[in-house]
């Protein structure tokens, strides 16, 4: 009974210090580095699962403001507090040979029906004998297949000034741990010899019907204890791996409320 | 200055350079494999024939500079004539049917360079050499996303 007092005080302790709103923001020498994540709606029931959408964003500066001598990003990892479900049976799974290289409209009409969300990112250009510039691509997110037994998610960016594609395919893992989904992947081969990434978004958000009931690809309650209606839990964490061996971890926080039922 | 941009432009040429997805092979990975052993064999060629022209423009021997843009523009010539059949994938077709259209402009624009070098005519060959940089850039930019290596044009690596 004392504990379960003293959880309820922390709580609620928690909930008056507030969720510091925006990104997060790491750095290491000239390298800047933020995170956002978020959970939409917000308002969620206690004990079921219901649909959401995950909305996570990174971008990457220089502190000096010498952004042509930034490291490669190389690895993102996001991993999301394991009560985000992923389910995805009965959705149709696209295959990358489907989606790249591809326009953004022709892999909609191959493979809209696998569409699972969508983002952007912003590169920053780098070829020897060129003044670096930005190009800012469309991110479409599909349903991918099981590969080795291990669940893949493509993230295809098409951009429109130069045009052109390029695929990220992210692993999804389950572990052990408060963050108990892991999304991760690795800048493509044929990107490393040009594309500095400055900016990524992504929102995963899709609902569709399987055997006659509404399911989502993403779903979540909000479990706040008894008598609490709100919470604030840690959402998302989020790893970045550089080409020279930096590595900076951020993570962010999140509150739901209680829907009433 | 100006000898600086005429080197430059040398440096331009230098190459179909060197320059490095998914869960399956694609066949834009397919095609880059093809192109780029043909792209590969015409920066080799570049080295031997580009070798004491650098010398030879800030010495102003513009004649004999000529002769290496003239073999450079027939050694290109004969690289676009093997990448062009080369299957395209069909969602890539119109992108690089423009990139080789872009080759061919880069090509004549070695060409025109040489004459002028040939007709003493150095101001010429570095205004050619202005446009030539702008061209490699455009080509470059249009095959972003293949992540050539070779068949990038980039000048630093005779630099």
């Amino acid at each position: 009974m004392k504990a379960a007092k003293l959880l309820a005080v922390l709580v609620a302790l928690l909930l008056a210090a507030g969720v510091p709103a925006g990104a997060v923001t790491n750095g290491n020498g000239d390298l800047i580095a933020t995170f956002d994540g978020s959970l939409s709606p917000t308002a969620l029931p206690r004990e079921s699962l219901a649909p959401v959408g995950v909305h996570v964003a990174g971008s990457f500066r220089s502190a000096s403001g010498d952004s042509d001598h930034l490291p490669q990003l190389r690895r993102i990892v996001v991993a999301i507090n394991r009560g985000g479900r992923l389910f995805d049976r009965g959705l149709p799974v696209c295959r990358s040979r489907q989606i790249q290289p591809s326009t953004e409209a022709e892999a909609r009409r191959v493979c809209g029906d696998g569409l699972i969300g969508s983002g952007h990112v912003t590169v920053q250009v780098r070829i020897p004998s060129q003044l670096p510039f930005k190009v800012r691509a469309k991110l479409l997110v599909f349903n991918g297949p099981r590969q080795n037994g291990q669940k893949l998610i493509f993230a295809e960016a098409y951009a429109r000034n130069p045009p052109g594609t390029f695929l990220l395919t992210f692993r999804v893992d389950r572990r052990s741990g408060t963050y108990g989904t892991v999304l991760s992947t690795t800048l493509p081969r044929r990107t490393r010899n040009w594309a500095y990434l400055t900016h990524f978004d992504m929102t995963l958000r899709r609902t569709y019907t399987y055997r006659e009931r509404e399911r989502s690809f993403v779903s979540a309650s909000c479990p706040a204890p008894a008598g609490f209606n709100r919470i604030v839990f840690p959402f998302a964490k989020a790893t970045y791996g550089f080409a020279n061996g930096q590595s900076l971890s951020l993570s962010e926080a999140a509150v739901c409320r209680v829907a009433s039922e | 200055m100006r000898q600086g941009i005429l080197v430059g432009a040398l440096l331009v040429l230098c190459a179909l350079v060197p320059v490095a997805a998914a869960a399956e092979p694609s066949e834009r990975e397919a095609y880059v494999d093809h192109a780029e052993p043909i792209c590969k064999t015409n920066v080799l060629a570049n080295k031997r024939i580009f070798k004491g022209a650098k010398g030879e423009v800030k010495r102003d021997e513009l004649k004999k500079a000529s002769t290496h843009f003239s073999r450079a523009a027939t050694a290109f010539a004969k690289t676009i004539r093997q990448l062009d059949p080369l299957p395209k994938p069909p969602t890539d077709a119109a992108k690089l049917s423009a990139w080789i259209g872009l080759l061919e402009d880069e090509r004549d624009l070695i060409k025109k360079i040489g004459k002028a070098l040939a007709a003493e005519k150095k101001g010429k060959a570095e205004s050619y050499s202005v446009d030539l940089n702008r061209n490699s850039s455009k080509a470059n930019n249009a095959v972003l996303s293949f992540g050539f290596d070779y068949c990038r044009i980039e000048p630093s690596r005779f630099g």
